[in-house]
């Protein structure tokens, strides 16, 4: 596509000079509706204030209707009026459309809706610029259900706005709501205090990598004057150089480059060392470049009279080799939007050709801007706000096939690409995965400012940690589960008791017969017939204490307990003979194991076993006759020991007479203790004085 | 060593000596005494008189072996393994003993002398549930899984409520993938014993897993109501809840995390990756250092901190991250030291 004819160039260039800056940067200006606060509306009867409040909402007014400059003014006046009277209408109205511009969006949201509440026909432009708010700060389905009411015949019909336009805004809202539902993985960071202010800075440009120029609609210390459109500083060219990881504070360009009015870096080449500025003097507005000889910088100078034109060429960039440059340009009479990116190449005598359109897959029926190429040169980034952009400019890349056909753009994606502009995108050489570009966000240093984009492609996955004990021994050895405690041997217990059983006198064996009883299971576990010598032998279980009881025919019983484990074994044996008294007048014989209830002649009945002996020996030998006596030890009188004695004496005789023993054959005596077998004066002595004995009266 | 070998000699010959010897009555006496203490816990007094049994009968294999068993007991290992060889060599047919044997090889990390003599216990029939429990554990420490699987099986056939069986089961399952196999196993070690935190933790890893985090996160917490200092159960809380993106509670579980086991080297780890989810990379850094400062071989740690340094922009540093992973080992760092070239 060919250039189309001159146009009036002093009228175009007037416009140059802060096309860059205001039809990129500047806040979207509507002819505002003419929205009168009336005096009967505002003023609320019987409240007191009206007066100074509606100096406030004159004087607010006043700054109003200079425009843009000066809302910040026209809100702090409103405000004041607000305070008394917060339900007017055009007021809420006004207020709104201040923070509008100063794209206070969301508390132009809250103000708009409180006008509509007031009167929904407060403005015309009301719903339209509500739309926009919600627009801007994401609210897609707001804003879209505001535009479409912008549609509706009395409103579209007066609206200073195109519906066609509207009809765009309401695409890029649906685009919106794709686009930050699928947001791209990117690490963006505000270059920093030492890059940004609190001023418009956009349109970064690099050379190598450590080099970098930007715009910057900062307040400077050579000109301090404001551009009458906006009542911001002029643009002017900022320089910053990376040492390290850190850029250092930007400082203006040098004088040689620098401009008293509208200036901006267009691009900036290291072979030949040039720098490209966009210069808007008093009739001029087009791109020149600088050379630095060495000794400093020669300029400027026109760039191409083919490139530059009478119209706007606001933003250019070219290809490492110098071959090619594309910029956008707004002056084609066939052109396919307003402004569009085309190309020009230079020839083999270093002159430039007439600009190519980059066509229809690239330019749209909107604008195109902000065009860049990366250094292979088969990737363009530009600007558009066609394709499916989601509000104003979006940031989109393009890649060039085998062909050399540049195909569809991609929208670089949310969160790099935001409702509002998103311009003049650039890279460092050779780092592919890394931008810059200039757009608005909520914690940035003040309106537009750098940023460094790194895109971070697919999320990558990471090594997670899980902590785990796998063996439950390592955890809690249960060592008690597998400990088997031993067994008990097996012993052999078994103990022999040999020996004699012989006549007390003679020493002779006796013939008898010998038994052992367990006294605790209270049987017998052993029987034995002596021989005529008297020999007996015994097996027993075990080496414990056992009774014994000896009986022989003529002899007196022998039963008395005996501690086998206190005795010595030979060979699992022990010897113990008996010896036995023969049944004879006279003869006396201690009952052991005879045993009474303290202080009582009540017989226990573990002196039954005694007794019971007693009574086998009296019905063995039926002609004796005993005499059952109870003894004492010296504790206590006389009488009363001997009633003592006595008594348990006769309890013995009744025991005996009860299991079968004639009466006649017993007799029973209390010797208290007058008849001691050992002395009082010890406690062992005692113990055998306290007995019961029988004597053998007849046989 | 060679103490030992002499040690050994000198026994075998005077055990050989003696062994056609009976035990007399009093011995048996003194080591049933010797039994009564063992069953009221009073395992110096047992072990005293044992001590006395055997200086009266230096060929009584029992009582080595009984001695040996309550000196494991009290982890004086060294001299329970000479009992226990003691015990082998007065009678060769002895089972039990090449199980203790075995288990103090296991417990002293030489997993291949262990498997040696439990097999050894095995094949003199002495195959009781730990015998194939404390073989399946060595199979399990030489990374030998399927038999590890295999002993436990039998383990479990002969002691069926084992709790502990199962889990070491499921774990070595894990490693084999069969993650279902794995949460069955796990899921039956809780209902023999529900007070074993460990289990539910193992459970949790398991159903993660196989993506059913719901779960996992329940059975993490289950294991923290058990014991609300297992620390490992909040990491693992932790890693679902990014997973799920949950991640303000997951900050919450993970530095409970470190707050209980400062010096753990994982909570940092999973704390650097939500950073990472959330974009916050210099934080995430700073998590990754961290853990590397706890483990300074912790492969995963260089890894991701590669990673982070990569979306900042620092790819030389990055890289050097990355072949720090690679030398520690993690093979997936391979994939990045292609960027660096």
């Amino acid at each position: 596509m060919k250039f189309g004819s001159m146009k009036n160039k002093n009228n175009f260039l007037f416009f140059l000079a802060f096309f860059l800056v205001f039809q990129l940067i500047a806040p979207e200006i509507q002819a505002q509706q003419d929205v009168r606060i009336k005096r009967s509306n505002f003023r609320i009867k019987g409240k007191e204030g009206f007066q100074p409040a509606w100096k406030s909402r004159r004087e607010g007014d006043n700054y109003y209707d200079r425009g843009p400059g000066h809302y910040d003014k026209a809100l702090e006046h409103f405000l004041k009026a607000y305070e008394y009277n917060p339900e007017n209408a055009a007021l809420n109205y006004k207020i709104g459309v201040c923070h509008y511009q100063m794209k206070n969006n969301e508390e132009a949201i809250k103000f708009f809706n409180k006008a509509l509440g007031g009167n929904e026909e407060v403005a015309l432009d009301i719903f339209y610029l509500l739309a926009r708010s919600y627009h801007f700060t994401y609210e897609f389905q707001n804003a879209i259900s505001n535009y479409q009411r912008c549609l509706e015949p009395d409103i579209i019909d007066d609206l200073d706005v195109e519906q066609e336009r509207i009809n765009v805004y309401i695409r890029q809202c649906n685009n919106g709501k794709e686009l930050v539902n699928n947001p791209v993985r990117v690490n963006i960071n505000n270059m920093g205090e030492q890059i940004n202010s609190p001023y418009d800075d956009y349109g970064p440009v690099f050379k190598g990598d450590s080099v970098l120029y930007f715009t910057s609609r900062r307040e400077n210390e050579k000109n301090d004057e404001r551009w009458p459109g906006d009542q911001r500083f002029y643009s002017n060219i900022y320089r910053s150089e990376r040492q390290g990881e850190n850029w250092q504070e930007a400082k203006l360009v040098s004088n040689e480059i620098y401009s008293r009015h509208n200036n901006a870096i267009v691009e900036a080449t290291s072979s030949p060392r040039r720098i490209y500025v966009y210069r808007s003097e008093k009739d001029e507005g087009d791109i020149y470049y600088y050379e630095h000889n060495g000794r400093g910088w020669r300029g400027p100078k026109n760039f191409s009279n083919l490139v530059n034109t009478p119209a706007k060429e606001s933003s250019m960039c070219i290809t490492k080799d110098g071959s090619r440059v594309y910029f956008v340009s707004d002056l084609d009479e066939n052109a396919r939007g307003k402004k569009d990116i085309f190309y020009s190449e230079k020839n083999e005598n270093g002159k430039w050709s007439y600009p190519v359109n980059l066509g229809g897959t690239i330019n749209t029926s909107l604008n195109e801007e902000g065009v860049f190429v990366n250094g292979t040169g088969d990737k363009l980034y530009f600007s558009s706000e066609g394709h499916n952009s989601m509000g104003g400019y979006d940031i989109f890349v393009a890649e060039r096939d085998a062909a050399g056909d540049w195909q569809e753009p991609e929208n670089i994606g949310h969160p790099v690409n935001t409702p509002y502009d998103d311009v003049l995108f650039r890279m460092i050489e050779d780092q592919q995965n890394k931008g810059y570009y200039a757009t608005i966000k909520e914690k940035g240093f003040g309106r537009k400012d750098l940023y460094e984009v790194i895109f971070l492609g697919e999320e990558r996955e990471y090594e997670s940690s899980n902590a785990i004990d796998p063996i439950a021994w390592e955890v809690e050895p249960a060592k008690e589960r597998f400990y088997r405690p031993p067994e008990k041997l097996a012993i052999d217990t078994t103990i022999y008791l040999f020996g004699h059983i012989m006549d007390t006198l003679a020493g002779d064996g006796v013939q008898a017969k010998v038994e052992i009883i367990d006294n605790q299971q209270n049987k017998v576990v052993a029987t034995h017939l002596t021989d005529t010598n008297g020999r007996y032998l015994v097996r027993l279980p075990e080496q414990k204490r056992y009774g014994v009881e000896v009986t022989a025919k003529d002899y007196l019983f022998f039963a008395r307990n005996l501690n086998l484990s206190e005795m010595e074994t030979v060979n699992d044996t022990i010897y113990k003979d008996f010896v036995l008294d023969k049944v004879e007048v006279g003869k006396k014989v201690v009952l052991e194991n005879i045993y009474f209830e303290t202080n009582s002649a009540r017989l226990k009945p573990t002196s039954f076993p005694e007794l019971d002996r007693v009574i086998k020996l009296m019905k063995n030998n039926p002609g004796l006759k005993l005499e059952i006596s109870g003894h004492t030890d010296n504790v206590g009188s006389y009488l009363a020991n001997k009633k003592l004695s006595e008594n348990r004496a006769k309890s013995v005789v009744d025991y005996l007479v009860k299991e079968g023993i004639d009466q006649s054959r017993l007799t029973y005596e209390g010797y208290s203790f007058t008849r001691p077998i050992a002395p009082n004066d010890t406690p062992e002595g005692r113990q055998k004085n306290r007995r019961v004995e029988f004597e053998i009266l007849e046989k | 060593m060679k103490k030992d070998i002499i040690f050994l000699i000198f026994n075998i010959l005077i055990i050989h000596c003696s062994v056609a010897q009976s035990i007399d009555k009093e011995t048996k006496v003194q080591f049933n005494r010797a039994v009564d203490n063992i069953n009221q816990n009073n395992y110096e007094q047992a072990i005293l008189s044992l001590d006395s049994v055997l200086q009266e009968a230096p060929h009584f294999k029992t009582a080595y072996l009984e001695r040996g068993k309550l000196l494991f007991r009290i982890d004086s290992t060294k001299q329970a393994l000479r009992d226990f060889t003691r015990a082998v060599f007065l009678d060769e047919s002895l089972g039990e003993p090449h199980f203790y044997r075995g288990y103090v090889h296991y417990r002293n990390n030489r997993p291949d002398s262990a498997i040696r003599e439990l097999t050894m216990a095995i094949e003199k029939n002495y195959r009781k549930p730990e015998v194939y429990y404390i073989r399946g554990l060595a199979n399990y420490d030489l990374k030998d899984y399927n038999n590890a699987i295999t002993n436990f099986n039998q383990s479990i056939d002969r002691d069926y409520d084992f709790a502990y069986a199962y889990n070491d089961r499921g774990s070595a399952k894990m490693h084999t993938g069969d993650y279902q196999g794995a949460i069955q196993d796990f899921k039956k070690a809780s209902s023999y014993n529900n007070q074993l935190s460990f289990v539910y933790n193992n459970l949790g890893n398991a159903q993660i897993e196989v993506s059913d985090y719901q779960s996992a996160m329940d059975n993490f917490s289950k294991a923290i109501d058990l014991d609300p200092n297992y620390y490992k159960a909040y990491i693992n809380r932790g890693r679902v809840k990014i997973i799920l993106e949950n991640y303000d509670e997951a900050i919450t579980d993970l530095k409970k995390a470190v707050q209980i086991h400062p010096s753990g080297s994982k909570a940092y780890n999973n704390l650097g990756i939500l950073y990472l989810k959330q974009m916050k990379f210099e934080k995430a850094i700073q998590q990754f250092t961290r853990a590397i400062e706890e483990n300074d071989s912790f492969a995963k740690a260089y890894l991701n901190r590669g990673m982070a340094k990569e979306y900042l922009g620092e790819l030389e540093e990055a890289c050097e991250d990355w072949k720090m992973a690679t030398d520690l080992g993690l093979s997936k760092a391979d994939k990045y030291l292609e960027d660096c070239k």
